[in-house]
């Protein structure tokens, strides 16, 4: 095989393997053209032997011959048997060979199709991270910071245990606030004069309105009205109930236009919180809209 | 006379026997070489008819493998955003 490469330098791989087939079709006809030549050998010696009258040379010559043809039909079907081991070895490696190829096409295949499932996995992944929600109600950067220039935080030490919790939160937390920090922050600013005013109120004209309100408020009832800091705390208990029976009914425009005694009082007295219909909606409106019965709810006082 | 012709007659009996013998012998060599390259025929027959069998199966092996990465390449083909 590599006599043959070494002679035919400048042939390419198909025309080495085609010579190579071609030397083996060669042998193996040649092998076949054996066959008549020992038949036309035997017929030949057979008459000679009859025919003949020095049959003893004739034997010899033919056991020769014989001989000789033995050897020639093995020599012959030895370079078959070679030049066919050869061939199939040729092939056997061209084949090996085509195999890897296709190991290697399969691998790429493989790697291709794991990064597509990969790049599909992280697709799905990613659109399920976004349809996450978060526990709390986080409101944006620009509402907070109007709720934190209108809410103040009061000097007394009277402080509601709402507001308590609220200011628990860490102050550098401006980003994100929860519920109950604009619930106390409403409560605050409630209790400093603008009763009524939300956390976050996206209608400026409502802190003018409340103001407003308030004013008829306090033209209307003639009686000192106690701030809403004080109703509340009596709601919570904080606060004798004598002190504010009457100044309840003081404060309570729409409801009795007689100041409301003890008894009321007692009887479950209920304290109103009063919201103007031209005010907007607050911004707890505009998140909990279930909570219209928590305008009007009325907090029993125990 | 008769004893020396009697004398010739065994001894040529002998050398026929001896030459028919030897031809006997020549014709079993024969015979034998002839057998076993008749084996010898037989055995690279078989040989040749099993690495030809696993060559085929080995052939047919890699002809189902590149009928799987066909598809596969025709399917990308011809559905190239799939995989953008």
């Amino acid at each position: 095989m590599q006599q043959w490469r070494s002679e035919s330098g400048a042939m390419t791989f198909d025309e080495v393997s085609m010579e190579r087939s071609k030397t083996f079709v060669k042998a193996l006809q040649e092998l076949k053209n054996l066959r008549p030549q020992l038949y036309s050998a035997a017929e030949y010696c057979e008459k000679s032997y009859l025919h003949s009258e020095q049959k003893q040379m004739v034997l010899d010559n033919l056991k020769n011959y014989a001989v000789r043809a033995l050897v020639n039909a093995i020599d012959h079907l030895g370079t078959v048997a070679y030049k066919l081991t050869d061939l199939f070895e040729q092939q056997m490696l061209d084949i090996s060979t085509i195999e890897m190829k296709i190991s290697s096409l399969n691998e790429r295949t493989f790697t291709c199709q794991a990064y597509v499932d990969k790049e599909g996995l992280n697709q799905l992944q990613m659109s399920a991270r976004t349809s996450r929600h978060h526990k709390h109600y986080i409101l944006p950067d620009s509402v907070c910071n109007d709720v934190q220039n209108k809410s103040h935080i009061p000097a007394d030490g009277n402080v509601n245990p709402i507001q308590a919790k609220s200011h628990s939160h860490a102050p550098g937390k401006s980003t994100s606030k929860t519920l109950s920090w604009h619930l106390a922050s409403e409560v605050n600013s409630a209790s400093n004069g603008s009763p009524l005013t939300a956390p976050c109120t996206q209608d400026a004209k409502a802190p003018k309105v409340n103001s407003e309100v308030f004013h008829l408020l306090v033209a209307e009832e003639p009686a000192p009205s106690l701030p809403l800091s004080s109703h509340l705390r009596a709601s919570s208990g904080n606060v004798t109930f004598d002190m504010t029976s009457d100044k309840f009914g003081s404060m309570d425009p729409l409801g009795a236009s007689k100041p409301s005694t003890s008894k009321t009082f007692g009887t479950h007295s209920k304290l109103e919180i009063y919201r103007p219909h031209s005010r907007s909606k607050s911004m707890l409106s505009t998140f909990f809209t279930k909570n219209k019965t928590f305008k009007t709810r009325k907090v029993s006082v125990p | 006379m008769a004893r020396a012709g009697g004398m010739t007659n065994a001894v040529n009996v002998g050398i026929a026997v001896q030459a028919d013998w030897e031809n006997r012998e020549f014709i079993a060599n024969i015979s034998l070489n002839i057998r076993r390259l008749f084996d010898f025929l037989l055995q690279f027959e078989a040989t040749t008819k099993g690495k030809l069998a696993a060559l085929n199966e080995k052939l047919d092996v890699l002809e189902h493998r590149l009928q799987v990465l066909e598809v596969q390449v025709s399917s990308v083909t011809t559905n190239p955003s799939v995989f953008n």
